[in-house]
């Protein structure tokens, strides 16, 4: 018998077509991460003129930083309290906007447009509902015997924090979370109301499990999303106050490479936080996505 | 008091659609219902209120002597098989039965013992270990027959179950499933527009029109004393022939003239109706090579083989008839007599379409 296999001639135009994607990864991403990695190694003066090797100089630097270590746990801290309650919260109005009969647009449109609105806008608004002398949540705190102090307590600052950037994160979440949900046959969950009396036990069962990769998408979204994305809130919310208990990693990044012009110190951190997200990625996918059933 | 009672129930959906119209109907336990209907007659609603599924706008639910239209579905003591099966994906097989089980709060070996006693029964001991996508179709069935028994519920409701397998092994689930049943004497309804599995499931047939019930009973009855003209086009295929007559003395008129003379026994039941419509089956006509007088002239068209039998379309005063002759030879005449039996000759009331 004959190799019936189909065979493709090869032709240069595929790649031509992926061209543009490979230069765009290699201009905005292999390059920059490499000049990180190589500025890690130098220390450069703040005007750019001259560099010098020094090793693992600003390693040693960075990692005898306690300021760094506080940045660090706040970071991570901060992203596994964000990411935890975007994605319930989320969740729980999915769920619930899915068991509505009528009336189940407007909801979901309400829910959604803050995905709409851009990190800094959120920023200055949160900015707004969160300020001492008109804010409407900070004087509801206040009556509530809550001295909410943003500007010069680190708990309250990181609690506004999170709040702005659950707020902003729950939409995404939530759409996704729906359509998880509407995905789910519906006469699988009619067989389940038959099969279990309890809506908890039947949601823990039934739907959480099949909702699963969904949520583990969502997780590195999120994960993601309070890692990086977040730089938008933080500066225009805090910028790290007070005393760089609301700083992450990135945020860090960025003040002590742009504003306090020590690239060498900056780019090892970057090289850092690198690594850093590239283990948790790995974490995630190796030990969750394997509990996870397509 | 049987073991399913339904009393006037009622369902008129959200949207205004009286899907359900005051149905009433009473199943004997250990008895096997299968209710038939053409698409959208509301089948799937009567079944799905009765599992708990939708709730009833009106009447009354009981099984034995509990009325159950208020429970929740898992409190019914009920089981049903889905159309798609509706099995649980991210569980084993084990799980999938083993499930609902668990839920009744059943140790951990009562379990075992009746999920190994199901699977035993339905032949699914070797996959209970698999995922459902990593089965057949026929064997996805079986594990969702198996969910079912193994609760060992008073009611099982099947919703098309076998409308998803092919030919063959429709049919030889649809003997499965009968065995099953009656080696369990399980009260079941069982829902199909399948007038074949109708016909070989039933111990009673009930036949739904637009929400309402046309005729209930024996597979026998529906089909050999067909209550309506609904009933009667409905079951059996290919379906019974009518001719629109009228009554004269004792004769009955066809649009084109011809007389047909209506045998004695006949004749008290059309009480002084003088529109019928006169239905015979396809299969009880015999065909005779000469026209004569007393036997109905036929035009002959299209034939159709079918292996065992051959169809012969063709046209009695204008109307469209079918034969089905277990042996006929084609020849070229472009006319035949027809003559039925005495007790081939069904009459309705052309005006209301019941049986006289
Ligand atoms: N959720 C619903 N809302 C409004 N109308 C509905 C709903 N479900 C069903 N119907 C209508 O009720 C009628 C009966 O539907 P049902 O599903 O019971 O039909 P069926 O006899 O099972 O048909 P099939 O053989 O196609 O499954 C149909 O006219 C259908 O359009
Ligand atoms: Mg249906």
């Amino acid at each position: 018998m004959s190799d019936k296999r189909q065979r493709l001639p090869h032709s240069p135009v595929p790649y031509l077509f992926i061209a543009p994607q490979i230069l765009i990864v290699l201009i905005f991403f292999f390059w920059p991460a490499a000049q990180a990695l190589y500025l890690s190694f130098m220390l450069e003066d703040p005007w750019g003129l001259s560099s010098q090797f020094v090793g693992f100089e600003n390693y040693r630097i960075l990692f005898n930083d306690p300021e760094y270590l506080g940045t660090f746990v706040f970071t991570m801290v901060y992203s596994a309290l964000v990411s935890f309650f975007s994605l319930a919260i989320a969740l729980l109005l999915a769920v619930k906007a899915n068991n509505i009969v009528r009336g189940q647009s407007p909801y979901r449109v309400l829910l959604t447009w803050v995905y709409a609105i851009a990190p800094a806008v959120a920023g200055i608004t949160a900015y707004f509902i969160f300020n001492r002398q008109v804010g409407v949540l900070s004087g509801l705190f206040n009556d509530l015997g809550w001295d909410f102090a943003p500007e010069t307590d680190g708990f309250d600052a990181s609690v506004m924090l999170i709040l702005v950037s659950v707020w902003k994160q729950i939409p995404v979440n939530f759409v996704f979370f729906l359509a998880g949900l509407q995905g789910i046959p519906k006469s699988i969950r009619e067989a389940a109301h038959i099969d279990c009396e309890n809506p908890q036990r039947r949601f823990w069962t039934i739907t959480f499990p099949l909702l699963a990769p969904t949520a583990f998408f969502l997780l590195v979204i999120n994960v993601t999303y309070a890692f990086f994305e977040t730089f938008g809130l933080i500066d225009t919310l805090t910028q790290g106050r007070p005393g760089g208990s609301t700083t992450t990693l990135v945020y860090k990044v960025y003040q002590d490479g742009f504003l306090g012009a020590d690239l060498g110190l900056s780019s090892a951190q970057s090289v850092v936080l690198m690594l850093l997200v590239l283990a948790l990625t790995v974490v995630q996918f190796r030990f969750i996505e394997r509990k996870i059933h397509y | 008091m049987g073991a399913l009672t339904l009393t006037s129930i009622e369902k008129t959906y959200p949207n205004g659609h009286r899907a359900v119209k005051g149905l009433s109907l009473d199943i004997e336990p250990g008895e096997f219902v299968v209710l038939v209907g053409p698409s959208g007659c509301g089948k799937s609603t009567i079944l799905r209120s009765i599992a708990g599924l939708e709730s009833l706008t009106g009447g009354e639910i009981h099984i034995g002597d509990r009325r159950v239209d208020t429970e929740p579905p898992a409190k019914r003591d009920i089981a049903m098989v889905f159309q798609n099966y509706a099995l649980y994906p991210h569980m084993t097989v084990y799980k999938n039965l083993a499930y609902g089980l668990k839920n009744r709060g059943v140790e951990a070996t009562e379990i075992d013992r009746k999920v190994r006693e199901a699977a035993d029964l339905l032949q699914i001991n070797d996959y209970l270990d698999r995922k459902p996508q990593q089965l057949s179709g026929g064997q996805r069935q079986r594990v969702a027959m198996g969910r079912a028994i193994v609760r060992d519920p008073q009611l099982f409701l099947f919703d098309e179950p076998l409308s998803n397998l092919d030919a063959k092994l429709r049919a030889h689930m649809r003997l499965e499933i009968k065995k099953l049943q009656r080696k369990l004497s399980a009260t079941s309804i069982f829902v199909t527009h399948d007038q074949v599995e109708a016909m070989t499931l039933a111990d009673r047939i009930v036949v739904l029109n637009g929400g309402e019930i046309e005729q209930v009973g024996t597979p026998r009855d529906v089909y050999h004393r067909p209550a309506s003209l609904f009933v009667a086009s409905f079951m059996g295929a290919p379906a019974m022939n009518f001719f629109s007559t009228r009554v004269d003395g004792g004769d009955l008129v066809l649009t084109d003239g011809q007389r047909l003379t209506l045998p004695a026994e006949q004749r008290p039941a059309l009480n002084g109706v003088t529109d019928i419509t006169l239905g015979v089956r396809p299969e009880q006509i015999a065909v005779t090579e000469t026209v004569r007088d007393g036997l109905v002239t036929f035009d002959v068209g299209m034939g159709e083989e079918l292996g065992v039998s051959q169809l012969l379309h063709g046209q009695v005063a204008d109307a469209e008839v079918v034969l089905n002759l277990p042996k006929f030879e084609r020849h070229d005449e472009p006319q035949l007599g027809l003559s039925w039996p005495e007790d081939a000759w069904h009459l309705f009331d052309s005006r209301s379409g019941q049986r006289l």
